[in-house]
């Protein structure tokens, strides 16, 4: 289910009403209703793979109960490995399988041995990187005595399968998360407002800024051999904005959704855009699954200590890997090189922290100096989304050569279209709302408090309009890919 | 909580005035799907365009498409002559070779090929029951096309994005064309707004991504080529035929460059029918294009 679409729209009032019409807001019976709730939007798109969510939750749960009174450290990491196992297992025959499988062909073939195969075609469960990470954090917390194992298995269930999060993130850890599935939750009047604002930004940034941006991105770049240097450039540019506009809002929408039914969901996009180097682009970005990757991966592997040499093994080692998740192809693992590759040099000369409150505190515009590292960071930033989206990596190779070509200095073909120009508008007036509000936790939230109602609700009004102007084509999230 | 329902449900219903007349009046018709199928081509013609006419024929026929093996006339609307009742000398029977081929025909007004091409990528390309490809090519469209536009592109636009549709030229268009049912004579006080009319037919479409094959056989050629990659269908070219008052111009202002593209068409690797070169003996006449009525709208329409 969409949240974009008009099931999403039936959907969620009927589960908001039951929710809470829940007699003496009862949170086990809240808790189960969730998880019925979370099971049913999951297989509207397929429940097929209901099974992979149930038996990976049960592995867990059972590898959880089973830690909390193992003190023998073999047998500890047993458990830890069989859920490990459980896990990455799913995760690499389903998303990882064939292209495992075409790379291995293609090893061979190179050394002029033929090997007679075929791919399985295999779909993609939705959201299996995301639940499988989740469900993941809570077995290493477990194991690592940070957390207490749960034996409540439906809040478990509602913690895994909480469907605000499930399909796109954000990867909530169950330190955050799960503690909240065992008190009693209180509707908050502000906080469902907050929620219902959140989600309206989310919309807003999916459906008026990532679906038109889309429109173009993809116009650009599936039949990018035709187009000049410039019109390349302007469709990387739509394409920046169109994956912020995408994941962003989803995430907005799964924050605000979880408000509504008393959950608190961390930030998972802090204005990365706006970002003064690749680090702080990197604390601001997916924050998630950054930290995700930084608490299981980087600093468990030594981090950021020990010689030159394995920092620079590590941060290759956590930004592949980061790559690697979104995608099975070897568009992903450059695109996760490459930003190592931007990140490397900050944090040789410890300059990675540099850059640790928001740009610009407490004032109308940034200096020019910060504006030029806005600048500078956000073309890196375009520069490697280019191999993030294209089809593979002559694709990418060959859209960056036209790009640094004198044919940059065209006019760019498209930007005759009056399309065009809304969409740049669009943008601009995007980015406008984003640099007011972004000291926040997201865009607009102080518009809730700061403006007069009248005002409110005007913006409110402009935003549902637009909304509305726009929202003909349903396109799908691009992280459900992921 | 009561206070969050009331203040919710109050947002949404002020909120809903607006999409809701548009959704009950759709004065041009954006929503109704099903109107596309109801009405006839020449009132959707008069109604939106030409190319929203191509993609309704592909939705109605769509399901066939699936199931039955088929053959997809594209191109010019001179190729309709293919289907039309009045025209009886077995053309159609010719053409397809295979009686058990049912024919349709997605020739629209003006289709260049890009247009067509487009129109064919849009759904066709996946049926696995399309047994070959008629392509109508007049030969003036090769030498002087009177526009570079992708009608179809900005109708798969509108189509996909309705909301969007009600901001754009289109429904001034619309609004014109809709008038214009009252009768031919239609026609605004000032002159000028007219002018901006006429021209904005030529304006509201997506611009064409290369000069439509002007003069450009290879072009065409290597359009074919990866229209048709996998050798799946049987391509056959068809030169329509002319009313001989329209044939004598075309000789008259393009008389060397028409007898050069005719032998360099006659020479493409497909089959190709020369229905000009027949009907010269029978004093024709086209039982599509006699048919609209005469008027400065349908002259931009046709």
């Amino acid at each position: 289910m969409l949240f974009n679409s008009l099931d999403f729209a039936i959907f969620i009032p009927i589960v908001f009403a039951l929710y809470w019409l829940v007699p003496n807001k009862n949170f086990r019976a809240q808790n189960l209703l969730i998880v019925f709730a979370s099971y049913v939007f999951y297989g509207w798109w397929d429940w097929r793979f209901l099974s992979l969510i149930l038996f990976s939750t049960l592995v867990d749960y059972l590898v959880g109960v089973q830690l909390i009174n193992q003190e023998k450290p073999i047998k500890r990491k047993l458990l830890l490995w069989v859920s490990i196992l459980v896990n990455l297992g799913f995760l690499g025959f389903f998303k990882y399988y064939d292209f495992f499988l075409d790379n291995f062909i293609c090893a061979f073939s190179f050394f002029g041995m033929e090997i007679e195969t075929s791919s399985l075609n295999i779909i993609l469960p939705v959201g299996i990187s995301f639940y499988t990470f989740q469900t993941l954090s809570y077995t290493i917390d477990v194991y690592n005595r940070k957390l207490n194992a749960t034996k409540d298995f439906i809040s478990f269930a509602a913690f895994v399968g909480f469907f605000p999060q499930l399909v796109a993130g954000p990867i909530e850890r169950a330190s955050n998360l799960l503690p909240q599935f065992y008190k009693k939750r209180v509707f908050g009047y502000h906080k469902a407002v907050d929620g219902l604002r959140q989600i309206l930004w989310g919309l807003f940034k999916k459906v008026v800024i990532a679906d038109n941006c889309a429109e173009f991105a993809n116009l650009i770049f599936n039949d990018s051999s035709n187009y000049s240097g410039s019109t390349l450039l302007l469709g990387a540019i739509f394409f920046t904005f169109q994956i912020y506009g995408d994941f962003s809002g989803y995430s907005d929408i799964a924050i605000g959704t979880a408000r509504l039914f008393g959950f608190n969901l961390k930030q998972n996009f802090a204005f990365p855009y706006f970002s003064r180097d690749v680090a702080e682009f990197w604390r601001r970005w997916h924050i998630s699954l950054s930290t995700w990757f930084r608490d299981y991966l980087y600093i468990p592997l030594g981090g950021s200590r020990g010689s030159t040499w394995m920092k620079v093994r590590n941060t290759f080692i956590i930004f592949i890997v980061s790559g690697f998740w979104h995608g099975a192809n070897w568009t992903f693992i450059v695109w996760g090189a490459l930003n190592a590759i931007y990140f490397l040099p900050l944090l040789l000369k410890n300059k990675n922290r540099s850059n640790l409150n928001s740009v610009a505190q407490g004032k109308l515009l940034p200096s020019f100096s910060e504006l030029f590292k806005i600048v500078i960071t956000f073309g890196l930033t375009v520069f490697a989304w280019v191999f993030f989206r294209a089809d593979n990596l002559s694709h990418a190779i060959s859209y960056l050569s036209e790009i640094f070509s004198s044919s940059l200095f065209l006019i760019p073909y498209l930007l005759w279209k009056k399309e065009v120009f809304i969409t740049l508008g669009l943008i601009i007036f995007f980015i406008t709302i984003e640099w007011l509000g972004r000291e926040e936790q997201y865009a607009i939230a102080k518009i809730g408090w700061r403006r007069r109602r009248a005002i409110r609700h005007l913006f409110y009004y402009i935003l549902a309009i637009m909304i509305f102007w726009f929202g003909g084509q349903e396109q799908e999230f691009i992280y459900f890919q992921f | 909580m009561k206070k969050f329902v009331f203040k919710v449900l109050s947002f949404l219903s002020f909120l809903l005035i607006l999409p809701l007349c548009i959704l009950v009046l759709d004065p041009f018709d954006y929503y109704t799907h099903s109107y596309r199928l109801r009405y006839d081509r020449i009132h959707i013609v008069r109604q939106r365009n030409v190319a929203d006419w191509a993609l309704s024929e592909v939705e109605k026929i769509s399901k066939d498409l699936k199931s039955k093996s088929t053959t997809i006339a594209i191109g010019d609307s001179r190729g309709r002559v293919l289907i039309s009742n009045g025209f009886e000398n077995g053309w159609k029977g010719r053409i397809l070779e295979r009686g058990s081929d049912i024919l349709y025909d997605l020739n629209f007004g003006g289709a260049h090929l890009e247009e067509s091409f487009s129109l064919f990528d849009r759904e066709i390309v996946n049926c696995p029951n399309v047994k070959s490809i008629i392509i109508t090519l007049p030969i003036d469209r090769l030498i002087n096309m009177p526009y570079n536009r992708n009608r179809i592109q900005s109708s798969m636009f509108n189509s996909n994005t309705p909301n969007l549709s009600y901001l754009t030229n289109w429904s001034q268009l619309g609004y014109f064309l809709t008038k214009n049912k009252a009768g031919p004579s239609f026609k605004p006080k000032d002159p000028k707004v007219w002018e901006k009319i006429e021209k904005q037919f030529f304006t509201i479409f997506e611009k064409s991504r290369r000069s439509v094959f002007n003069a450009n056989l290879a072009d065409f050629n290597s359009e074919i080529l990866e229209l048709n990659r996998n050798d799946k269908y049987k391509i056959i070219i068809f030169i329509p035929p002319y009313e001989p008052i329209f044939f004598e111009r075309i000789t008259a202002n393009f008389g060397d460059d028409y007898e050069y593209f005719l032998g360099e068409i006659m020479n493409l690797p497909y089959t190709v029918y020369n229905l000009q070169k027949e009907i010269d003996k029978f004093d024709f006449v086209d039982p599509v294009h006699g048919k609209l009525k005469k008027g400065p709208l349908t002259d931009l329409l046709n």
